[in-house]
């Protein structure tokens, strides 16, 4: 059979300045797996989005069978036969797993208003032995199950659903399936994959190449919001993907690496933060980390690189207190930091900008004098025993940051962060804890969805740190950025710090070094904690 | 039996990895010690003010006296019953004992007017209570104004509107017919109040229980983003978690002022704290998705048999106010401190 299932031409995105997708086309066929990969931020949730039904395209068309049709919501898709495995599971924690597996379709278990819990139960139970999950329990709440589990369970609703619906050639779209399963788990998703193939129209996202080079027809690489390449998989290879997905120019001088100097041997001795051991506990939402040991010296820019969910954001997290520790050992010149709190870390001197700006990274509502001296208020601009504000000299550092960052503030410094662009907003977020001194800074994903112009204003900051001796921990998805301004890059895949990659001055590897380190896939051991 | 012994045998016969799994975390929650003491604290709380107050009182365990707190615990019940849903949901109703103020008003005009037949009273007051639910549930889902807000106000509306119906002062009813649903004794020794609430409650158990209603209000106390992404009408359900708490509220309102034979300024002024404080001490949760109205039963009882008692022993009001405030601050702590979310929609 090869009928076109699903189908979109040319659909765009764009979120404010951003373009997300770009006129992506593609085609999915009953009997046929369609492998998508890219780089983080390539533009794969937006496309899984628009094809479910999540978000609405700006342009483009979607068909089904062939005819154009509009999909306002995921349940809209549902009916129309399109079904998507969430990559973090969509489901109510207190809730039983047959209440989820048949959440908002329970008219199809009523009778006299009430609904038939039984036979909701039997259903859910029938559909979960016959994919091979049948050791979970659906009696339970999701809120006893880990992350594999409730993988499975989310594999098993679209399942279930497809059965309720009496859908005959579905289209089903995987998320990640298997980020969260152990080898085990897996070979069985892969066994349920090969049934699902003659009657299905399927297609598979992961970050596991060998995975999707095993199961897939056909390859289609996004990268940044375009199809770069769209190939059969008889003869593709790893190395081959690896150089499809990455490849966006890196100019030496957008990243300053002129002014990148080397770090001196003897700052190397006596590291600025020294990680030794840094373990916590993952919870169902975030992988934990494991082991994670290294040092960053004075004037170094240590890069941290890593898929989706490797890891890589909880260890800034841990190290600034936002997350607790299970173990190890956090030194700030040779320094223990006691506690495991932001104010611990603070008083450290540690400065942690996070990834998401909008909601932890500035006081959208508030004023760009009130945005700069909120982590200082207690010694900065303030007196230390009763704290009275120091206004004049607040108003005088933002001023200074203002023209030193060539912020564009139209309204002044009174006026709300809100009112500025993304970029420079993220100038604020960066400068309210350059102001302290601090001796180490820890940015994650400081240019995500910034401009070119503060993205270049943010690496000369990232420079001028260096050069007054800060140690800087830059996580990022953007291998170019990490390459460029990176010193060394630690790889992280599995909660786990696999590589370290030397990026010296004159020393840069190219991006597939780094991608083919981050996707190098060691299965875990059976019950190691997520 | 603990939620966990029985998992061990589920284990045992069936040996697979993901029961497993929710055995250690039961453990890892350390549930089995403290979800048992949640569980069994209310019974055992109630078991133990029962022998104490029989041993220190006299009149306690007396027929008289049962039979008065069947009265006392059926008028509660009501207030709490609705008022329950509304909390699994995740909200907070705080107009109750205004409406039943205002309930009372409103009944005591139409019964002067020369309505005087029971059923078309108790019909009038759940038209009252489903309007009163109404307001709030619209305000709160469609102005979307947190619930303790929303309800804050109304409150205050009510209350105001009631005084206003009343003139401040109370007003004597004469029906011997409404008066009878309050005063009344279809079964010896039981006020008819407590089987009127038996009965709502087993309608309300069901809805809670057994419909698509039920199983969303604990879905949306549980994640309401995800009840909203699967195309649930959330708002919907909103309203109508207010309206069953508007007419069980106004069922309570009729019964006071049958049982006082007038209304009042004053009436309700109570309710508002006892209703919440059995909804809390029977273990449904203030930040939503657990419990029910099987266990505000439970907390409805320890409620009136701790005022009753504190009252047979001759402690005084401003006593009893301390005990009832300390005893819902405990039984809050307890319900919290397993939960994740802390804020109150």
């Amino acid at each position: 059979m090869t009928v076109e299932r699903l189908s979109v031409d040319d659909v765009g995105k764009r979120f404010a300045s951003n373009v997300a997708l770009d006129s992506v086309s593609l085609a999915l066929k009953v009997g046929e797996v369609v492998g998508l990969v890219g780089e983080n931020g390539a533009g794969k949730s937006t496309l899984l989005n628009i094809l479910s039904g999540v978000i609405a395209p700006d342009s483009g068309t979607l068909r089904i069978d062939g005819a154009p049709v509009h999909v306002h919501s995921y349940r809209d898709a549902n009916q129309l036969g399109v079904f998507r495995v969430f990559q973090d599971p969509a489901l109510i924690e207190n809730l039983s797993v047959y209440e989820n597996i048949f959440f908002g379709w329970e008219q199809h278990f009523t009778a006299g208003g009430t609904i038939r819990r039984r036979r909701q139960q039997r259903r859910a139970e029938s559909v979960l032995e016959a994919i091979g999950f049948g050791d979970i329990d659906v009696r339970y709440p999701i809120s006893l199950y880990g992350a594999g589990s409730r993988q499975r369970i989310e594999i098993a609703r679209v399942c279930a659903l497809i059965e309720l619906l009496e859908i005959e050639y579905p289209v089903i779209l995987f998320d990640e399936p298997t980020a969260a399963l152990d080898s085990e788990q897996e070979e069985v998703f892969l066994g349920l994959l090969e049934c699902l193939r003659p009657n299905s129209a399927i297609m598979f996202v992961s970050h596991r190449l060998p995975e999707i080079l095993k199961t897939t027809n056909r390859i289609l690489v996004l990268k940044d919001g375009r199809t770069t390449a769209e190939l059969e998989t008889g003869g593709a290879t790893e190395q081959h993907l690896h150089r499809l997905m990455v490849g966006r120019s890196r100019t030496a001088n957008y990243y300053r690496e002129n002014a990148q100097e080397p770090v001196p041997a003897e700052a190397a001795m006596h590291p600025r933060l020294g990680i030794r051991d840094l373990t916590t506990l993952g919870t169902p939402f975030d992988v934990g980390i494991r082991n994670i040991t290294f040092d960053i010296a004075a004037g170094e820019v240590f890069g941290l690189a890593g898929v989706d969910g490797s890891g890589k954001r909880e260890i800034g997290k841990a190290i600034a207190g936002v997350l607790a520790t299970a173990d190890g050992i956090i030194e700030v010149d040779g320094t223990p930091v006691h506690g495991s709190s932001t104010v611990d870390s603070v008083t450290a001197g540690i400065a942690y900008v996070p990834a998401d700006r909008l909601q932890a990274g500035v006081v959208r509502t508030a004023s760009l004098v009130a945005n700069l001296q909120l982590p200082s208020l207690r010694d900065l601009f303030a007196s230390r025993r009763i704290g009275i504000w120091r206004e004049r000299s607040a108003r005088a550092r933002t001023l200074s940051v203002v023209e030193e960052l060539t912020v564009a503030a139209p309204g002044g410094i009174d006026a709300p962060v809100s009112s500025l662009s993304g970029g420079n907003q993220q100038k604020i977020a960066i400068a309210r804890w350059t102001v302290r001194s601090p001796q180490v800074v820890i940015l994650d994903s400081p240019t995500q969805g910034v401009d070119s112009g503060s993205r270049e204003a943010i690496y000369e900051l990232v420079r001028s740190l260096n050069q007054t001796g800060v140690a800087v921990l830059l996580i990022s998805d953007d291998l170019p950025e990490l390459i460029g301004l990176s010193h060394r890059i630690g790889v992280i895949t599995r909660a786990e710090l696999s590589a370290i990659i030397e990026t010296a001055p004159g020393k840069k590897p190219d991006e597939a070094h780094i991608l083919a380190a981050m996707l190098a896939y060691q299965p875990i051991i059976e019950s190691a904690p997520v | 039996m603990s939620t966990t012994s029985h998992l061990r045998r589920a284990v045992g016969k069936r040996r697979s990895s993901s029961v497993a799994e929710v055995v250690g975390e039961l453990e890892r929650r350390g549930i089995g010690t403290k979800d048992a003491v949640a569980r069994l604290l209310p019974p055992a709380a109630l078991l133990a003010m029962v022998m104490f107050f029989s041993v220190r009182a006299d009149s306690f365990l007396t027929v008289r006296n049962l039979t008065l707190l069947s009265g006392d615990s059926g008028i509660l019940l009501l207030a709490a019953l609705g008022a329950t849903f509304v909390v699994v949901m995740g909200s907070i109703d705080l107009s109750v004992g205004a409406a039943v103020m205002l309930t009372g008003a409103i009944l005591s005009v139409v019964i002067s007017a020369g309505v005087t037949s029971p059923l078309v009273v108790v019909s009038i007051s759940v038209a009252v209570g489903s309007v009163l639910g109404l307001v709030n549930g619209m305000i709160f889902a469609y102005g979307r104004v947190p619930s303790f807000i929303a309800t804050l106000g109304t409150l205050s509306l009510f209350s105001g509107l009631g005084l206003t119906i009343l003139n401040g002062q109370a007003r004597m009813i004469d029906a011997p017919g409404v008066q009878d649903l309050a005063v009344g004794q279809l079964i010896p020794h039981v006020q008819n109040p407590a089987l009127i609430a038996l009965g709502v409650f087993v309608l309300y158990w069901f809805i809670g229980s057994r419909t698509r209603f039920g199983l969303y209000l604990y879905a949306i106390g549980g994640n309401e983003h995800v009840v909203q992404l699967s195309g649930v009408r959330v708002n919907r359900y909103k309203v109508l978690a207010f309206v069953a708490s508007g007419v069980t509220v106004a069922l309570a309102g009729l019964l006071l002022m049958a049982r006082l034979s007038s209304s009042g300024p004053t009436a309700g002024s109570t309710t508002l704290l006892d209703a919440l404080a059995a909804i809390v001490v029977g273990g449904t949760a203030l930040s939503g998705g657990v419990g029910g109205v099987a266990r505000t039963v439970l907390g409805v009882l320890i409620v009136t048999v701790l005022a009753n008692g504190l009252n047979q022993m001759g402690v005084d009001d401003f006593i009893q106010s301390m005990v009832k405030g300390g005893v819902i601050v405990v039984a809050a702590v307890f319900t919290m401190a397993t939960q994740r979310k802390l804020i109150i929609k």
